[in-house]
């Protein structure tokens, strides 16, 4: 049971990083973004170029991918989404899974490895360590730790640097920022870019447990219960969020019948939703007229 | 005037439609100098690395075919389509093959599930599916001069060497672990009918849907039955992800996949872990290096056209134009799908060099061989175990 739990913490930890990034996104500019799943794919297909083609050692390698897919954020943000913010909700969120289209049809057009599936030669994969009686495996722990590490630097981030206060303003009220001379338009490529990053991060990690393919980032869908869980608005709630369904999900698959594993993410939201309109750990706003 | 106009438009529209009527019932894909032939692959989904291999195949042997001047004087053209393994895009491009480029066979197809969706469509138009990648029974049974198959069935092989293999490891308990559609639920009942055939029943199973990635809970509940012994009714990625996922738990139970899990993209995508993997096979698997010097010089012909090694998928596909060749040809100048058929049940045993078994189709028989044997993957290299 208890194995089971930490493959679901687990899990769940990918399914948050790929929702912090849709919270990230949200929070600073009321888009959802649905293309973070398919940043999650660029993001393992670019490591796997790094790794296999490139022959980048392992950690540069990350580190590399990291700051391309964080730059292609920034792009993909300067050139398509800016020029549309100021049109419906629904059309950027329509944009957005647009780009999620586009996006796996060009890495399926690379020659030669974009439509098969390859492993990423990670140094950890396949290891595992004895702990308590319980068979721990390197990869699980890689997935919490990096997990817990970017809380961390993200936690610091907002609290103790300028950028990171001038984003909790600009989330809050973007006139009001704009006002106090924070180039909120900057700071949007930022985010971006940040959420891009940590999708990368996400794919990285997925990598060694569903193989590097152009279909990988499906699994960004089941993000989004995770970020609604955990309230849109809040980034630690994203992780929470995320930690809650991957255990739900692991869960019902070992102890409930067939086809329960599937559902779990949903059924998990719904509930939450009835119960916490808002979310597990969203902010409860209201207007005083 | 206006009405005039639209009443004239209106009865040259229905004057074509009647002309056109008839067409439907003639022949289709037959030129007096081509043959079409239509394939439904998946080249951008689960199944990818099959098609990529099969189509390359299959093109392999159409091109020398034609180069050769064709069969009684027509080319062969093939048109591949992308179903995504999905059978929504299988229906879709189905109509298109069928209805629009409008070819004479549909040949290699990928995927139970998607002949299945795309058989009702071609069959309504009399093309004949021929000798489809998946070992499904529906692909050759009941008997019709529309079905032609060539693999041994998952059914068949699963029922005659899971018991054998199940006595040879001295196993104790069995479990499995299958694709919720039916491609898995083939592999399993053949499976489970031949374990029961020395009495021992499955003690717990698992399912996943098609294209699921992740099986920790899975492999989870097999382990806590204490199995050691677990069917796969799995595919490319499935098979080392549920093998990797059981290793990392500690869990080493003897696996057995069927010959869609017979593939060397599994050692390949799997490394070491699915060392010690077992799965039945109805062929071997082209190595260049093979102990055959008919299959080296296939081989190398197939890497100075396309610089890549060939795979058994590779194989698969310029076997089945290679037979569906021969039965054109057979058929002679008056070529319909009944004459291809008659063809093909009268034409005798094709042997073939490279490795593949023997093909005869007989007028009550329509899947061409039954041949199938027990492999093993060792040090990343498939070996057959007798």
């Amino acid at each position: 049971m208890l194995q089971v739990i930490l493959s679901g913490v687990s899990q769940g930890c990918i399914y948050g990083l790929v929702a912090l990034g849709f919270v990230l996104i949200y929070k600073a500019t009321e888009t959802v973004s649905f293309a973070q799943g398919e940043l999650m794919m660029v993001g393992g297909f670019t490591a796997l170029v790094m790794t296999q083609f490139i022959g980048l050692p392992f950690w540069l390698a990350v580190l590399v991918c990291l700051a391309a897919v964080g730059l292609v954020g920034y792009v993909l943000e300067r050139v398509v989404i800016r020029p549309v913010l100021g049109q419906t909700a629904l059309a950027v969120v329509l944009l957005t899974i647009g780009l999620g289209y586009v996006a796996r049809g060009l890495v399926a057009m690379l020659p030669v490895i974009g439509t098969e599936t390859h492993t990423l030669a990670v140094p950890y994969a396949g290891k595992t360590i004895i702990l308590a009686g319980l068979i721990i495996s390197y990869d699980h722990l890689v997935v919490i730790g990096s997990t817990l590490v970017i809380c961390l630097l993200l936690y610091l981030m907002f609290h103790f640097t300028r950028v990171g206060i001038a984003l909790r303003a600009s989330s809050q009220n973007q006139l009001g920022a704009y006002y106090m001379g924070i180039p909120v338009k900057r700071l949007n490529g930022l985010v971006w870019s940040l959420a891009a990053a940590l999708a990368c991060l996400a794919g990285v990690l997925l990598a060694p447990i569903t193989f590097v393919h152009v279909n990988m980032g499906f699994i960004g869908l089941k993000a989004l219960p995770a970020a609604v869980v955990g309230g849109f608005t809040s980034l630690p709630g994203a992780i929470l969020g995320g930690i809650v369904i991957g255990v739900a999900e692991t869960l019902s698959g070992f102890y409930l019948p067939e086809g329960f594993k599937e559902v779990a993410a949903y059924v998990v939201m719904l509930a939450v939703l009835l119960l916490f309109p808002s979310g597990l750990l969203g902010e409860r706003t209201r207007k005083k007229v | 005037m206006m009405k005039g106009r639209k009443i004239t438009q209106l009865c040259a529209i229905a004057a074509f439609l009647v002309a056109a009527g008839p067409l439907h019932a003639q022949l289709q894909g037959v030129t007096d100098n081509e043959v079409l032939i239509g394939s439904i692959q998946d080249l951008s989904g689960p199944l990818a690395g099959f098609s990529k291999m099969a189509v390359a195949g299959m093109q392999m042997r159409v091109d020398e075919i034609n180069n050769a001047g064709g069969l009684n004087g027509r080319r062969l053209r093939l048109i591949v389509e992308d179903s995504a393994y999905t059978p929504t895009r299988a229906v879709q491009v189905a109509q298109k093959l069928v209805n629009q480029d409008r070819v004479f066979v549909m040949a290699g197809s990928i995927g139970s599930v998607v002949n299945n969706a795309a058989m009702p469509i071609q069959f309504e138009k009399n093309v004949m599916n021929f000798a489809p990648l998946t070992a499904h029974r529906d692909m050759f049974e009941p008997v019709s001069k529309l079905k032609f198959a060539v693999l041994d069935d998952y059914y068949g092989a699963m029922k005659e060497h899971t018991p054998v293999l199940y006595k040879r490891v001295g196993a104790k308990r069995a479990c499995a672990l299958y694709q919720d559609d039916e491609f898995g639920l083939e592999v399993f009942r053949g499976a489970s009918d031949g374990l029961k055939t020395i009495g021992v029943t499955m003690a717990e199973t698992a399912t996943y849907k098609r294209g699921a990635t992740e099986f920790s809970s899975q492999v989870a509940r097999l382990r806590g039955a204490n199995c050691d012994f677990v069917v796969m009714g799995t595919l490319i990625r499935e098979t080392p992800a549920a093998i990797a996922e059981a290793r990392k738990t500690g869990f080493n139970p003897t696996f057995m996949g069927s010959v869609g899990a017979y593939t060397e993209l599994i050692p390949m995508l799997g490394r070491e872990v699915v060392n010690g993997f077992y799965a039945t096979s109805s062929s071997l698997i082209p190595y260049p290096d093979s102990p055959n010097p008919a299959v080296r010089k296939w081989a190398a012909d197939f890497k100075a056209r396309t610089n890549a090694d060939p795979q058994l998928f590779t194989l698969y596909g310029y076997w089945i134009i290679d037979v569906l060749g021969r039965g054109i040809e057979q058929a002679g100048k008056n070529l319909t799908t009944e004459t291809l058929a008659r063809a093909l049940e009268t034409m005798g045993t094709v042997n073939s060099s490279l490795g593949l078994p023997s093909i005869a189709f007989t007028e009550k028989n329509h899947l061409g061989s039954s041949y199938s044997a027990i492999s093993q993957i060792q040090n990343g290299r498939w070996v057959e175990v007798k």
